[in-house]
């Protein structure tokens, strides 16, 4: 904009000192022309907008910030600086955009290799109007922030059932499942629980209570201590995870280190397992490689324990 | 075609048609302009769509090619369109200019002409339409811009009638152009752009309407000739000019040591009118004492010593009223100079038609100066009942006589010249047979410090102008018994005046003589600066009736105002010589030398002030009690919060640990807080604009 202002200036002096010389009559007209358009710029740039607003939209394909404002006559154009903080990666990166303004909604497209894995929030760190001759420019205050997820892309061969961590699972269901205490039959036990034996040796009804309702409380912990990429497979493998517990009707408690402090959330089903990625992703990923001890772990080698 | 490209594509076609059109309207090469609208469209579009819709690019470069190919061709037919074309632009300018040209002599039939020229239109309007397409494509629209500009320039610089339609066209074009400028970072929605363009088409309709509503081309040509702007903005540099060049001149003293190299801007300094076309000299100051490289004016206690009566009549030695003469005139002065100067009056005063103040017998001062005074002069020549001088005389003879010994020993043991009592006449001639022999030049350079003015010049330099020459003279006026004096002011030679009889004074113009004094008729100008063998004759092209021509050879004035035998003292005093060497006239140098210092002091004081104040606050955020250097610290980072927040939670834990704990901070958290404060400050300062970042650095002194 520098440049453009020098421009100007120097343009409009040697416009006046060759008028001034050669008094052609176009030349004064050039003269009157150029600081009529500057005076009419700046006055459309004042009276542009009062009130702008942005959102963000994603789609499967592409990410855009919606322009939207109310004013009178737009002409010119906005320039913003975009800073993305990702919370997860605690990363932030910034750009700078302009784009013209024509009284509508402005689409205007965000490279996707700004987002990362993880909760972004997209603030608008700055926002100007320019006038039309982009000389002059006006500062406007623009607070709003957006947020954004980036889940981790989880792959087909992460879907698919992994058939060593399977059987580890199973066999691990099954020592707890012959973990059970014997009580009396109740009305509304099922009958398939009735221990035999004992129940011969007692003259009386008996059952093998397990610990059902107790839950099979799996200790899991999460090791996010790599990189980004590292993540994003220790999520996968989370998932995969979860997609057998959900199988096997089983729960687990996630812990993982977020920056220094520790975090933990229950999961026994899909849903759960968002809230809980949700969370995950909405705070800063481990510093470093802090580690608690769990049945299981998973780390970015894929998932360990069940011993 | 994108409807964004489509934007692009009618900004080709304005650029590739407007202004050869233009031309081909104003110079009537063409008897039908519309037919060659459609041949310029017809080609472009073509150009535009083989350039960016053909499979094969070549093919374009090959059309450039085969353009090529048929001017060589056809060298014969284009030429001769050239010659007509060539005929035809420079009759246009020797109707509207005045310019003339030759022309080529030929003859063409009507129907042959069009022919060719149209063949000639056509190449180039390939060319040109192939060079927009190149320019458009790597979007440099400045360089498109200096193409069609190029293509209009000479037309637009001279008062020529244009068809204001299609410069109105090229002037849109233009502005369009620059809103496009830089577009490579910029999210292009092409309603937006086609917005900002109708904007700025309406806009240059409107206001170019509304402006030739107001002022016609027909009624600003009325006027252009008119000395309206350049003329007022010429009077103005003038009387800057002048008035830096006489400031000097506010005392009773004149520095010699100042008189060095000459340089004249032409500035004018007074005008005049009179009755007669003869040879005038104005002077403003008389010097009686040399002494110290300077003319000095006598001392008060030295006219103490005239009796009451002459005393009272002091006037006479400037205004003698008590004469009676057949032949007297009125000449009109007017004082366009700046400052408290003295004014310049003519000799042989009877009156002067103004309010006045007289210091002795050294000058006058106006009251009103700016004011157009008329002076009644005597003619000497024809005077009668002129009454003589009386204890005045006596005054003359005792104080204008005086010469410095060295100056006397000077002229007896160095110069070998016997003291005598001579006639004027006599002493006249052979002053200005001595002075002869030294040569006059505007750029003797200065007088080296410690030697004296008059010396220099006479024994060692020999070479100067009016101011040298008339030192040399008063002080050899003296030698041989003759009262003299030293004189300023002008010297107006008869040729400057118009047929008006009205004359403009210039810088040039200024001169320096002698007066000597004569019983009947006071104090009389001698003319002893001998002309310049060079005779040089540059006078300056831009004004040619301000500056008095030159006349080498010029060895006559018998001027009534000058009984002495008056030398080409024209030539000398003009401003520039032939081939002439940088000069620079002292007088302007140093005052511009006071401003610039005075320029270059402020900002020497604003870096002095910050770095007091820097090294204060620095001093203080580091002290030894650490407690009172973090609350140093932490006022200095409020400060920096003006601009924008700094501040994080770690720091204000320490802060209030610093605050309200015991053993307050150690020395590693003070250093986190002191490097964290600098940084910051560092941060803050880059994110801020140029002038808040002066202000951040040079007032505040926050880094």
């Amino acid at each position: 904009m520098l440049a453009r202002r020098l421009f100007v200036l120097l343009l409009a002096f040697l416009l006046i000192i060759t008028f001034l010389i050669t008094r052609a009559y176009y030349l004064l007209l050039l003269i009157v022309l150029l600081f009529s358009l500057i005076v009419i710029s700046v006055f459309c740039m004042l009276m542009m907008y009062r009130k702008i607003s942005f959102q963000f939209l994603q789609s499967e394909n592409e990410m855009n910030l919606v322009f939207r404002g109310k004013g009178f006559f737009p002409v010119g154009r906005i320039k913003i600086e975009i800073v993305i903080n990702n919370l997860f990666l605690d990363t932030s990166l910034s750009q700078s955009k302009q784009f013209l303004v024509c009284g509508g909604s402005v689409y205007i497209p965000l490279d996707e290799s700004l987002f990362h894995l993880g909760k972004s929030v997209i603030s608008i760190k700055s926002c100007r109007i320019i006038d039309m001759l982009g000389i002059f420019s006006k500062k406007i205050r623009c607070q709003e922030k957006m947020e954004s997820f980036c889940y981790p892309y989880i792959d087909e061969s992460y879907r698919k059932l992994n058939a060593q961590v399977n059987e580890k699972l199973r066999n691990y269901n099954q020592q707890k499942n012959e973990d059970y205490d014997i009580r009396e039959y109740r009305e509304g036990d099922s009958v398939k629980d009735i221990h035999y034996k004992v129940s011969y040796r007692q003259s009386k009804l008996m059952i093998k209570d397990k610990y059902k309702d107790a839950g099979l409380m799996m200790k899991l912990f999460l090791d996010l201590s790599g990189d980004e990429e590292d993540c994003r497979q220790v999520l996968s493998y989370l998932y995969q995870f979860v997609c057998h517990l959900t199988i096997q009707k089983s729960k687990c408690q996630v812990q993982w280190y977020s920056k220094n402090k520790l975090m933990e959330e229950k999961i026994s089903d899909l849903k759960e397992y968002e809230e809980a990625l949700h969370t995950i992703l909405s705070n800063p990923k481990a510093d470093g490689e802090d580690f608690v001890h769990a049945e299981w772990v998973i780390t970015k080698m894929g998932i360990e324990g069940g011993e | 075609m994108e409807k964004n490209d489509r934007i692009t594509f009618v900004l080709y076609c304005m650029g590739c048609m407007f202004s050869p059109l233009l031309l081909i309207v104003h110079f009537g090469v063409l008897d039908s302009a519309l037919s060659a609208f459609f041949l310029l469209l017809l080609i472009s579009v073509c150009i535009y769509l083989l350039w960016h819709y053909v499979k094969y690019k070549w093919i374009c470069w090959l059309i450039l090619a085969g353009g090529i190919a048929v001017v060589f061709m056809n060298q014969s037919i284009l030429i001769d369109a050239l010659m007509y074309a060539y005929n035809q632009v420079v009759e246009t300018y020797r109707q509207y200019t005045g310019l003339s040209f030759q022309k080529f002599d030929i003859y063409f039939s009507r129907n042959q002409v069009q022919i060719e020229v149209l063949l000639l239109l056509s190449l180039m309007q390939i060319f040109v339409s192939e060079i927009m397409c190149f320019l458009f494509d790597r979007r440099k629209p400045f360089l498109i811009f200096i193409v069609s500009l190029l293509l209009v320039s000479p037309s637009l610089f001279f008062q020529i009638r244009l068809n204001w339609i299609l410069m109105l066209l090229v002037f849109a074009f233009w502005f369009m152009l620059f809103v496009t400028f830089n577009d490579k970072k910029i999210l292009i929605d092409w309603k937006a752009r086609g917005k900002q363009l109708l904007l700025v088409g309406i806009t240059v309709f409107v206001v170019s309407g509304g402006f030739m509503f107001v002022l016609s081309e027909a009624r600003f040509k009325e006027t252009a000739y008119k000395p309206f702007s350049i003329e007022s903005l010429l009077d103005r540099f003038n009387s800057l000019i002048t008035f830096f060049s006489t400031l000097q001149f506010d005392d009773d003293e004149l520095d010699l040591n100042l008189a060095g190299n000459r340089f004249y801007t032409g500035a004018q300094h007074l005008e005049v009118r009179r009755n007669r076309r003869e040879d005038l000299y104005l002077k403003y100051y008389s010097g009686a004492v040399y002494e110290d490289n300077s003319w000095k004016a006598l001392k008060d206690e030295a006219y103490s010593e005239l009796s009451a009566s002459e005393f009272e009549r002091s006037y006479e030695w400037i205004v003698k009223y008590e004469v009676s003469s057949v032949d007297t005139e009125k000449i009109t002065v007017t004082d366009l100079r700046s400052g408290n100067v003295f004014a310049p009056i003519p000799y042989y005063l009877r009156s002067i038609e103004a309010d006045y103040s007289i210091n002795h017998d050294i000058y006058i001062k106006l009251d009103h100066k700016n004011d157009t005074v008329v002076y009644q002069v005597w003619n000497p020549n024809t005077a009668t009942n002129n009454r003589k001088y009386g204890e005045y005389i006596n005054f003359v003879n005792e104080h204008y006589l005086d010469i410095p010994s060295e100056i006397q020993s000077i002229f007896r043991d160095r110069m070998d010249l016997a003291k005598a009592t001579l006639s004027v006449d006599e002493a006249t001639s052979r002053i200005l047979s001595l002075l002869s022999e030294y040569r006059y030049t505007l750029s003797p350079g200065a007088t080296p410090d410690g030697e004296d003015f008059l010396e220099y010049f006479l024994l060692k330099n020999k070479r100067g102008y009016c101011v040298h020459f008339a030192t040399a003279a008063t002080l050899l006026f003296r030698y041989y018994g003759i009262p003299a004096r030293y004189a300023e002011g002008y010297h107006i030679d008869a040729s400057s005046f118009d047929s008006y009889m009205n004359a403009k004074v210039v810088d040039s113009d200024s001169h320096a003589w002698v007066e000597i004094f004569d019983r009947n008729y006071g104090w009389i100008p001698v003319e002893v600066t001998v002309g310049s063998t060079q005779g040089s004759s540059s006078n300056d092209p831009e004004q040619p009736s301000n500056i008095q021509n030159n006349r080498p050879d010029d060895a006559t004035n018998n001027s009534p105002n000058n009984p002495s035998v008056n030398q080409p003292d024209n030539t000398p005093d003009d401003p520039i010589e032939n081939g002439s060497e940088e000069v620079i006239d002292r007088q302007p140098v140093s005052s511009v030398l006071y401003v610039t210092l005075t320029i270059l002091v402020l900002p020497l004081l604003l870096v002095i002030y910050r770095i007091v104040r820097r090294r204060s606050l620095v001093g203080k955020m580091s002290q030894r009690n650490r407690q009172q250097a973090v609350f140093e610290i932490y006022h200095y980072l409020c400060r920096i919060e003006k601009y924008r927040q700094v501040k994080n939670e770690k720091i204000l834990s320490l802060f209030e640990k610093n605050r309200f704990s015991e053993e307050g901070l150690d020395e590693e958290e003070y250093r986190i807080m002191f490097d964290f404060v600098q940084a910051s400050s560092l941060e803050v300062y880059r994110s801020l604009p140029w002038y808040k970042k002066m202000i951040y650095k040079y007032v505040k002194c926050l880094i």
